[in-house]
């Protein structure tokens, strides 16, 4: 059988904001097309950042990113943006833009860069809608309007509405949702990544709902990757990073695992 | 042969002391250099500190606004944006204008026009009123206003969008936030300030000749002949000059504020509360520096 192409490659990658100590050092994982890595770590210790590194939107110090086997260091601005159609970004609480209704949101990116007529952007709006389950008369509210589960699929409408991605990233989508919400959202990240064969990669520092969707798990501690492995081995390591982030969870480790996806 | 040193002539006792006194002497003037180091030093925290960080953040400024411009004349032009930060910006701050625009009119008028009166030359109230209003006032409230309205919503917007990511997601979907955020404010306001001084100009003036003509009981025709007389191209360059410099202040200073702003909601509180001071200081500081350069160069005078 043969191996799955990487779709993601971080190679070395070390990076520091202006005038600051370096966040991530060192940190090397790579992710294939169809399979979804959870990354996870306490608060600030780097997990967003690897999002926006893979985005292009920061450069590391040293080391490289590669998507889909491209360098995206050498790439200007421009190329940056047909490499960026091979990703679609579900940021922190949705980063819906709140002047636009939940349909411009949605064909935001099709509004902006394809010469598509309104009707043409409507209908596909309202095609991505069905694929996340919302109803097609929110397409006229606004953001402020909705619950929380329900910014966090528009999100997902506009990343897979944008670019049709081979890539998704997700930062913490199930973040300040209750579990119903949580668990509709954790359910359509898994549909995609199987029905699409996306490679995804999701942010969170929720265990338990990254144990729902992960077929990896990466554990970021203090900058470095402490783990990269399946949930066997993460359950069997005795690094202290990892046996000290496992601990707050090893009660309900066992009867989480029953709503596992995967 | 070399005779007996001074230190074989003079008694052991003296040696000793001129040695001690020597080494006092070392030590009083390396403690003197000391402290002027502690005390330079400590000078240079304490003043260093706000001067060193006051270049820094004009350097980010000149810097910001460079980039602004330069996203100015690339493409591609959001014309819907533009036309809703004019209306926004600029018919949104209308009424505030006008209401300010008259009321420091007539306030202008019962003062000179007291004054004027005890010379017996309430005659050239017109004049002084187009020289106050069209040159300074006008402009200057008129951009104290927009400043106190305009940048302070300009900041909290871009500084809001910032904490919520909304800055990343457009510049992942390839958008260039300054092209589509900055861009069209630099232009509506660009646009509407020197409007919105013409209308606080006409609205200030209007509110001088009620009180002419109502209070101080001078004809319509000898308030406005003087009025019409010196709308000459002098006052008009120097009050159309200063709304053009203090829109590219308001925008310059709002958007790199609401740009740079970090740390959630008290960041943006911060921010929006830097952007009016700096831009209303900033507008009296280039208010003073237009009206000299221009009075050097069209007067002469300085």
């Amino acid at each position: 059988m043969a191996q799955a192409q990487d779709m993601i490659r971080l190679q070395d990658v070390t990076f520091a904001y202006e005038y600051g100590d370096p966040v991530l050092e060192g940190v090397s994982f790579c992710i294939p097309e169809g399979e979804s890595r959870v990354i996870m770590g306490q608060s600030g210790s780097g997990k967003s950042t690897i999002l926006k590194l893979l985005l292009g939107l920061y450069k590391p110090i040293s080391g490289e990113v590669y998507i889909d086997d491209e360098p995206i260091g050498p790439c200007s601005e421009q190329h940056l943006g047909d490499v960026r159609k091979k990703m679609g970004m579900v940021f922190q609480d949705g980063a819906l833009f709140d002047s636009l209704t939940v349909g411009e949101n949605v064909g935001f990116y099709l509004i902006e860069h394809e010469n598509l007529t309104i009707e043409e952007v409507e209908e596909r709006v309202r095609q991505v809608l069905k694929v996340v389950r919302l109803e097609e008369s929110l397409i006229d509210k606004m953001p402020e309007e909705l619950s929380g589960g329900m910014q966090r699929r528009v999100a997902i409408a506009r990343a897979l509405l944008a670019t049709a991605p081979k890539i998704m990233l997700y930062d913490e989508p199930t973040t300040g949702l209750d579990p119903e919400s949580a668990t509709q959202v954790l359910r359509l990240m898994h549909q995609l990544t199987r029905e699409r064969n996306i490679a995804t990669i999701v942010v969170t520092h929720q265990f338990l709902d990254a144990l729902a969707i992960a077929d990896k798990f990466i554990l970021i501690d203090k900058g470095v990757v402490a783990f990269d492995g399946s949930l066997a081995d993460l359950k069997d390591s005795e690094d202290k990073r990892v046996t000290s982030f496992l601990e707050p969870f090893r009660a309900s480790l066992r009867l989480m695992e029953e709503r596992r996806f995967v | 042969m070399t005779g007996p040193t001074l230190g074989h002539s003079m008694p052991r006792e003296r040696v000793v002391a001129s040695e001690l006194t020597a080494f006092y002497k070392i030590i009083a003037t390396n403690f003197k250099l000391f402290l002027h180091w502690v005390v330079l030093t400590s000078m240079a925290k304490v003043k260093l500190g706000p001067l060193k960080n006051f270049f820094f953040q004009t350097e980010q400024l000149i810097c910001f606004s460079g980039r602004v411009v330069k996203a100015l004349f690339s493409r591609p032009f959001y014309l819907t944006e533009t036309l809703e930060q004019m209306y926004l910006g600029g018919v949104g701050s209308l009424w505030l204008v006008a209401l300010t625009g008259l009321l420091a009119g007539q306030a202008i008028a019962i003062n000179f026009a007291n004054e004027l009166a005890d010379f017996g030359a309430k005659n050239y109230l017109g004049r002084i009123m187009v020289l106050a209003i069209i040159r300074e006032l006008g402009p200057t409230l008129t951009g104290i206003m927009v400043a106190a309205r305009v940048a302070s919503g300009i900041t909290a917007e871009i500084g809001s969008m910032k904490s919520s990511n909304q800055i990343d997601a457009l510049r992942a979907y390839s958008i260039d936030p300054l092209k589509k955020l900055a861009v069209p404010r630099l232009v509506a306001l660009l646009i509407m300030v020197p409007a919105l001084t013409i209308i606080c100009d006409v609205v200030g003036l209007t509110g001088g000749y009620i009180i002419a003509v109502y209070m101080a009981h001078i004809s319509g025709s000898l308030y406005w002949t003087p009025v019409i007389e010196h709308l000459n191209f002098g006052n008009i360059t120097m009050g159309l000059a200063k709304p053009v410099a203090f829109a590219f202040i308001i925008a310059f200073v709002s958007l790199w504020k609401g740009f740079g702003s970090e740390g959630g909601a008290k960041g943006v509180g911060i921010a929006t509360n830097q952007s009016v001071v700096i831009t209303s200081i900033s507008i009296l500081l280039a208010n003073f520096v237009i009206t000299t350069v221009i009075f050097r160069a069209i007067k002469g005078y300085f």
